[in-house]
């Protein structure tokens, strides 16, 4: 994901591109740094600086990045996104590569896990959660589009592509599992459970539910509009989300619905540290957000209620 | 000789701690390396020579306190706690695996390690309040804290070397691992910094610069500033060699993130002995 976005980054800059990196994307950013030298800055490991950095650039006219892992460009500089960029509603692109467990085994300085939660809470702030790469060709149209603070969470590593050739990817994407069948269950994912929902609609599959997935690529003013019209008639909803419970992609999808509507239940992170490190399948198992304890979990609630 | 310590020990724990660290990274598919690499004579002469601490009672109230900010270089940490007697050697099979403590960044749940890092910047403000706490208790135990050079880069850093002088924190020792290398280039061509001394003597800094992999100038150094009486908090500058021990790794920035293949691995065991 990281090279596909700095593909097309480096595709669609112009002498109005600003590139600022936290002293990372070592083998990753170079294509940009060819093209667009003199638009390019490695702000060093220093990412208070680098983010105020970036709000001046913005405030002169530059679209800009600031490009980092896990939590070092989001909560190591959390007040100059906050007042700098977004109070100012300024054009900067926070893009953080390996969110969730994608660096497990580094332990938990770089497990990025609330960063839905604080980037979402903060004003004018969209949202872009690309789950695979036609997704992320997606979300930089919309980035080369759109002014405004946004923040980019990118897996780090997920090459699978879960949208058809044919497939035109939107907002929210809804993946027909069974051909003509409406799924009983909607699976609803973002970023990097995306991989982790497929699996589990394949697990439900086996035991006879029909599942249907549904990914959330752009999180922005329309989002409530727009996940209301997508589960319409789906009366099991579950979220599965790569972070703190019910805080991330959950927190959006609840508040559409206000809570009433819908039974909606979360598979998210339990809030402890884990004092043990670990891969990210490990951590996910650890968690109980692993595709085979998730369906298990969907099987029983849905056997129970089915009495 | 060092005090009671014969160079040929420290010699030993040396090769013994890089190649530990070399088995590692190598089984687990790890980075960094260099990093580990180039702090281990400081290591060694810290935990043989210095810091007053005892693996038999870690939590003793008077030890003096270690903390590694740049948490990334932490299997040369472990290494050492292990050879020291911290926790059993075959601990350090499980690095970065499923389930175990030893995080790939430095992780307070093994014993001996005093505080987790991994997100730079963070060691030497929280070692300020521990030499605060010190003080403030009247307490005669030491805070010592290796920061990398890149790492120089985060403004934290700067904050705590200003407040640590105000406050005349003469029992904070910082050791900074100069090896001029950071993630995505060499520190000049990022931040250049120099001249290092003279802005942290401005900062009201008592400083030394040595040789970092040269056994007796560490121990000098830490001798002269841990009798000094300048009431100033102290700091070595040490000149290393990222990746030093493996002569095809040495100064290489791809080594901040690659490990050993086969072939390799075994090359570099062959040179570190
Ligand atoms: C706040 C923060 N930003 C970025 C990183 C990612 N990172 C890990 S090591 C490193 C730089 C390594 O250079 P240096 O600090 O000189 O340490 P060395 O490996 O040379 O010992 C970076 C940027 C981090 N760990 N923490
Ligand atoms: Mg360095």
């Amino acid at each position: 994901m990281r090279n596909i976005f700095i593909k097309i980054l480096t595709e669609k800059a112009d002498r109005d591109t600003y590139l600022v990196i936290g002293d990372l994307g070592f083998g990753i950013v170079e294509p940009f740094v060819k093209k667009n030298p003199d638009r390019f800055l490695n702000a060093g490991v220093a990412e208070q600086n680098m983010t105020g950095m970036a709000a001046g650039l913005a405030l002169s006219g530059f679209k800009v990045f600031t490009y980092s892992i896990g939590n070092f460009n989001t909560t190591r500089c959390l007040e100059q996104i906050r007042n700098d960029i977004c109070y100012h509603d300024l054009d900067v692109t926070i893009v953080s590569v390996g969110p969730g467990f994608m660096y497990g085994s580094q332990g938990y300085s770089h497990h990025a896990v609330q960063d839905i939660a604080l980037m979402g809470s903060l004003p004018n702030v969209k949202l872009l959660l690309p789950g695979d790469s036609r997704e992320v060709e997606f979300v930089m149209d919309y980035i080369f589009r759109e002014q405004g603070p946004k923040y980019l969470r990118l897996g780090r590593n997920c090459e699978k592509v879960f949208h058809q050739e044919s497939q035109e990817v939107s907002k929210i994407n809804r993946f027909g599992l069974l051909a003509d069948k409406v799924g009983e269950v909607a699976l609803v994912a973002a970023s990097t459970t995306l991989e982790n929902a497929f699996s589990v609609a394949g697990l439900l599959q086996e035991k006879g539910i029909a599942a249907e997935v549904f990914s959330c690529p752009i999180i922005d003013d329309d989002f409530s509009d727009n996940v209301r019209r997508a589960l319409d008639g789906f009366k099991n909803v579950f979220v599965i989300e790569e972070h703190i419970s019910s805080l991330g992609l959950a927190a959006f999808v609840r508040n559409a619905f206000d809570g009433r509507e819908k039974m909606i239940k979360v598979f998210g992170l339990k809030r402890d540290s884990c004092k043990v490190v670990g891969n990210r399948d490990y951590l996910c198992e650890h968690h109980e957000i692993s595709p085979s304890l998730v369906a298990a979990s969907i099987s029983k609630m849905l056997n129970k209620s089915r009495i | 000789m060092f005090g009671k310590v014969d160079e040929k020990e420290l010699l030993d724990l040396a090769r013994r701690t890089r190649k530990d660290v070399w088995q590692m990274v190598y089984s687990t598919k790890s980075s960094h390396v260099g990093s580990a690499f180039s702090i281990v004579e400081i290591l060694v002469v810290l935990y043989k020579l210095i810091l007053k601490n005892n693996h038999k009672n870690p939590d003793d109230a008077e030890r003096d306190r270690l903390i590694l900010s740049k948490g990334h270089a932490c299997s040369a940490l472990y290494a050492i706690l292990a050879e020291l007697g911290y926790f059993p050697k075959e601990l350090l099979d499980t690095y970065a695996k499923n389930n175990s403590i030893l995080m790939s960044h430095v992780n307070s749940e093994v014993p001996g390690v005093e505080f987790s890092t991994g997100s730079l910047g963070h060691g030497l403000p929280v070692s300020l309040g521990m030499a605060l706490a010190a003080k403030s208790r009247g307490e005669a135990w030491r805070t010592f804290t290796i920061l990398s050079d890149g790492e120089l880069n985060e403004g934290s850093n700067w904050e705590a070397f200003a407040m640590a002088a105000h406050l005349k924190m003469d029992n904070l020792f910082v050791i900074i691992d100069c090896n001029k290398l950071q993630a995505f280039g060499f520190t000049k061509d990022v931040v250049n910094l120099d001249p290092l001394e003279k802005k942290f003597e401005a900062f009201n800094w008592e400083v030394m610069r040595i040789d970092g992999h040269d056994f007796s100038e560490l121990y000098r150094a830490f001798t002269v500033l841990s009798n000094s009486q300048s009431g100033r908090p102290k700091l070595i500058i040490a000149d290393t060699i990222k990746g030093r021990g493996v002569s095809f790794i040495e100064n290489k920035l791809e080594w901040h993130y690659r490990w050993p293949s086969d072939e390799e691995y075994q090359q570099g065991l062959i040179e570190l002995g």
